[in-house]
C-alpha cells in the first residue's frame, strides 16, 4: 500500500515544489520557499545567512530559504533580474551597472557596508602606497570597476593615474599571480580573505585599502531582489530581512561561533584558517550602532554613483535613489 | 634531382583535366550548394528576432538579431582589434600544432617502438581539461601572447595526429612491393606513397583542427589576457552588454567557418588528384 500511494505523493510533493519555487510565495499558508543566490563560495562574508539558516530563523519566519552558489557568480543580477532567483548577493557598483542596462534589481539591505575590495602587494616589494605602483605591474581579474578604483588610488598618492601602471588581467587566480612574481601587486583582492591566505602562505602583505586613498566609501556586499518581487512580496521581503538581520547580529556579537556554523552548513568544505581571521575582521562592520543592521546610507549610495559616472563607467541617467531601498527595514 | 622525384606520385590517379564548368551552372551549382543552410539561418533569425519583440524580451537578457546586427555596425572598431588578436592566436597557434602534428605522425608511423612510447601520451593530452590548465600556463610562462598560442597547439593537435597517422598506415601493400621490387629505399616510399596517401587524410584531420582552434584561443583568452574577442567578452558581461557578447560570438562563427572554408580550399589546391577521384567516383 505505501508503494502505491508514494508515487502520486512524490507527484504532489514535486507539483508543489514548482509552484513555490516559481512564484516563491504562497497565498494561504504564508510560507514561501525563497531561493538566493550566493556572490562566491560560501565565506565569511556568508555568517549571517548561515546562522539564520541554521539557529532557524528563517524557519520561525515561516520561509524555506535555499542559499546556493551558482555556477557562473557573475550572472547572479541576471538570475535575480529576470526572477529565476529571488535573492542574491551582490556588489554596489554592479547593481548599478546593471540598472544603467535596464536589469531591474535593487539593493534591499547593506551585508557589508564598506569595501574589501583592496590593492595588495607583497611587503617583501617595498610596495606600501599607491605611489609605489607607478611603472609596475597590477594583476586584476578584468571587472571594469576595478580600474577606476586603482586610478582615483594613484592619483590621491600624487601620480598621474592609470597610465600610469601595467594593468595585467590574471583571471581569477589573483594570489598564485603575485606569488608567481608575474604581477607586483594585484587590484580586486579582499582584505578579509586574499591578504589573509597570502599571509598563511608565509608571505606578509601590504593591503591599500581603496577608501583610504580618495574613493568614495560604498557597500561591497549588498542584498537585491528584482522590482517584480519588491512590488508582488513586500511582505516576504520584510520577513526574510528580519531573519537575515538576526543573523547578522549574531554573527557579530559572535563571529567564531557563525564560524562554527557556517563549516557545519557548509560540511567543512570552507578553509577553517582562512574564514576564523576573515570573519574577526568583518565583525566590526556588522555592528551597528543606531540604524539596525542592513539599513543603507543614501549618501554613501550618491557619492559612489557620481564617482562611477565622473569616471565614465556609469551612465549619467542612472538615479542612486532607484537602486536601493530602506523600506524593508521598518517592521521590527 | 634524380628523375623518379619528378615522376607523379604513384597513389595518384592518372591527371584529367575538370570539366570545363560554365560561368552561370557553376553559380547556381554555388547557390544551390548554399541555399538550404542559408534559408534555415534565416528562419531562426526570424523566429529568433520576432520571439524577443513579441515578448518584449529585455536586451541585456537575450538581445534580438537586429540589435546584435547593430552592435557590430556601431562598434565595429572595437571588435576589428579584438578579432585580430584573436586571429593572430588562431593562425601561430594552429601552424605550431600543424608542425608538431606531422612529425609527431611521422615518427609514430615510421617506428612501432616510437609508436608505443608516444601513442599513449599524445591520447592522453587530450583527457587534461585544457581549462584547468589553461590558468597554470598562465603562471608558468606570463599573461602575453604564448599560453594562448599554446592552448590552441594543445587542442588542435591531436586530429592533426591521428588523422595523419591513420593515412601514413593506409598506403596500398601493392604500391609499396612494386616500389621496392623497382628498388626504392625507405625514404623513397616514405614520400612516395605514403605521403600522398595521407594528405587527404591529413587535411580531414587539418578542418576539424582549425574548428576547435578557435574554442583553444577564447579559451586562452578568457583565463587571462588583455587583448582578443573572449577578453572583450570577459569585459562585457559585467557590464550586461549582453549583446556585445553576442557580437563577439557572431564574429568567432564566422572566423572559424571562414577558416574551415580556406583550409577546404588549400586542399584542394594541394591535392587536386584526390578531388578528380573524387568527383569520377561521384560521375559514376
Amino acid at each position: 500500500m505505501s508503494q502505491y500511494t508514494c508515487r502520486p505523493a512524490m507527484l504532489c510533493g514535486l507539483f508543489v515544489l514548482l509552484l513555490l519555487t516559481s512564484g516563491g510565495y504562497c497565498a494561504h499558508a504564508q510560507n514561501a520557499t525563497l531561493k538566493l543566490a550566493l556572490d562566491w563560495y560560501p565565506n565569511a562574508n556568508h555568517l549571517g545567512l548561515y546562522i539564520a539558516q541554521e539557529k532557524g530563523y528563517f524557519r520561525q519566519e515561516n520561509l524555506a530559504v535555499t542559499l546556493y552558489t551558482p555556477v557562473d557568480p557573475s550572472t547572479v543580477l541576471q538570475t535575480v533580474g529576470s526572477g529565476t532567483d529571488d535573492f542574491g548577493i551582490s556588489y554596489q557598483p554592479d547593481v548599478l551597472l546593471a540598472r544603467a542596462q535596464g536589469v531591474p534589481v535593487v539593493s534591499v539591505a547593506g551585508l557589508v557596508p564598506h569595501p574589501l575590495n583592496s590593492v595588495i602587494a607583497l611587503q617583501s616589494s617595498g610596495i606600501a602606497r599607491p605611489r609605489d605602483l607607478v611603472g609596475k605591474k597590477v594583476g586584476y581579474p578584468a571587472i571594469p570597476t576595478n580600474e577606476p578604483l586603482l586610478g582615483t588610488m594613484l592619483k590621491t598618492d600624487g601620480a598621474r593615474g592609470l597610465q600610469d601602471v601595467e594593468l595585467v588581467n590574471v583571471g581569477f587566480d589573483l594570489v598564485p599571480a603575485l606569488l608567481s612574481r608575474r604581477v607586483d601587486a594585484i587590484v580586486g583582492a579582499y582584505w578579509t580573505h586574499e591578504s589573509i591566505v597570502l599571509e598563511k602562505q608565509g608571505h606578509p602583505v601590504h593591503v591599500m585599502r581603496v577608501e583610504e586613498w580618495g574613493v568614495p566609501d560604498y557597500y561591497e556586499l549588498v542584498l537585491v531582489t528584482n522590482e517584480s518581487t519588491i512590488k508582488s512580496k513586500p511582505e516576504i521581503i520584510t520577513r526574510f530581512l528580519r531573519a537575515v538581520r538576526r543573523g547578522y547580529e549574531d554573527a557579530a556579537q559572535d563571529p567564531q561561533a557563525g564560524v562554527d556554523i557556517l563549516l557545519k552548513g557548509t560540511k567543512a568544505e570552507v578553509d577553517e584558517k582562512i574564514e576564523r581571521p576573515g570573519a574577526a575582521l568583518l565583525a566590526p562592520l556588522w555592528k551597528t550602532d543606531k540604524t539596525p543592521f542592513g539599513t543603507q546610507d543614501a549618501a554613501k549610495w550618491e557619492s559612489f554613483t557620481q564617482w562611477l559616472q565622473a569616471n565614465g563607467l556609469l551612465a549619467p541617467h542612472v538615479k542612486a535613489g532607484d537602486a536601493f531601498t530602506n523600506r524593508f527595514h521598518s517592521g521590527n | 634531382m634524380s628523375p623518379p622525384d619528378r615522376a607523379p606520385p604513384v597513389a595518384a590517379q592518372p591527371a584529367m583535366a575538370p570539366p570545363v564548368t560554365p560561368y552561370i551552372g557553376r553559380w547556381r551549382r554555388l547557390t544551390g550548394h548554399w541555399m538550404p543552410a542559408a534559408l534555415i539561418v534565416l528562419v531562426l533569425l526570424g523566429v529568433w528576432e520576432g520571439y524577443v519583440r513579441l515578448w518584449a524580451v529585455p536586451k541585456w537578457l537575450l538581445p534580438a538579431p537586429s540589435v546584435i546586427a547593430m552592435t557590430l555596425v556601431v562598434s565595429w572598431e572595437l571588435l576589428l582589434d579584438h578579432t585580430l588578436v584573436t586571429l593572430v592566436e588562431v593562425v601561430i597557434g594552429f601552424g605550431l600544432s600543424l608542425l608538431c602534428g606531422v612529425l609527431l605522425a611521422c615518427g609514430i608511423a615510421a617506428s612501432r617502438t616510437l609508436e608505443r612510447a608516444l601513442y599513449p601520451f599524445v591520447i592522453a593530452s587530450q583527457m587534461v581539461p585544457i581549462i584547468v590548465v589553461a590558468p597554470l600556463l598562465l603562471i608558468w610562462v606570463g599573461y602575453g601572447l604564448t599560453p594562448k598560442i599554446i592552448v590552441v597547439a594543445l587542442t588542435a593537435f591531436f586530429p592533426i595526429v591521428v588523422n595523419m597517422v591513420d593515412g601514413l598506415q593506409s598506403v596500398d601493400p601493392d604500391a609499396v612491393n612494386l616500389l621496392r621490387t623497382m628498388g626504392a629505399n625507405h625514404w623513397q616510399i616514405f614520400i612516395k606513397v605514403q605521403v600522398p596517401t595521407s594528405l587527404p587524410f591529413l587535411f580531414s584531420g587539418l578542418r576539424v583542427a582549425m574548428a576547435v582552434s578557435v574554442i583553444g584561443a577564447v579559451i586562452g583568452e578568457w583565463v587571462g589576457s588583455s587583448q582578443g574577442l573572449g577578453y572583450l567578452m570577459i569585459r562585457s558581461k559585467p557590464q550586461f552588454l549582453t549583446e556585445r557578447v553576442f557580437a563577439a560570438i557572431v564574429i568567432l562563427s564566422v572566423m572559424g567557418i571562414a577558416l574551415f572554408v580556406l583550409v577546404g580550399v588549400i586542399e584542394k589546391l594541394a591535392i587536386p588528384w584526390w578531388h578528380n577521384e573524387q568527383r569520377q567516383r561521384s560521375l559514376r
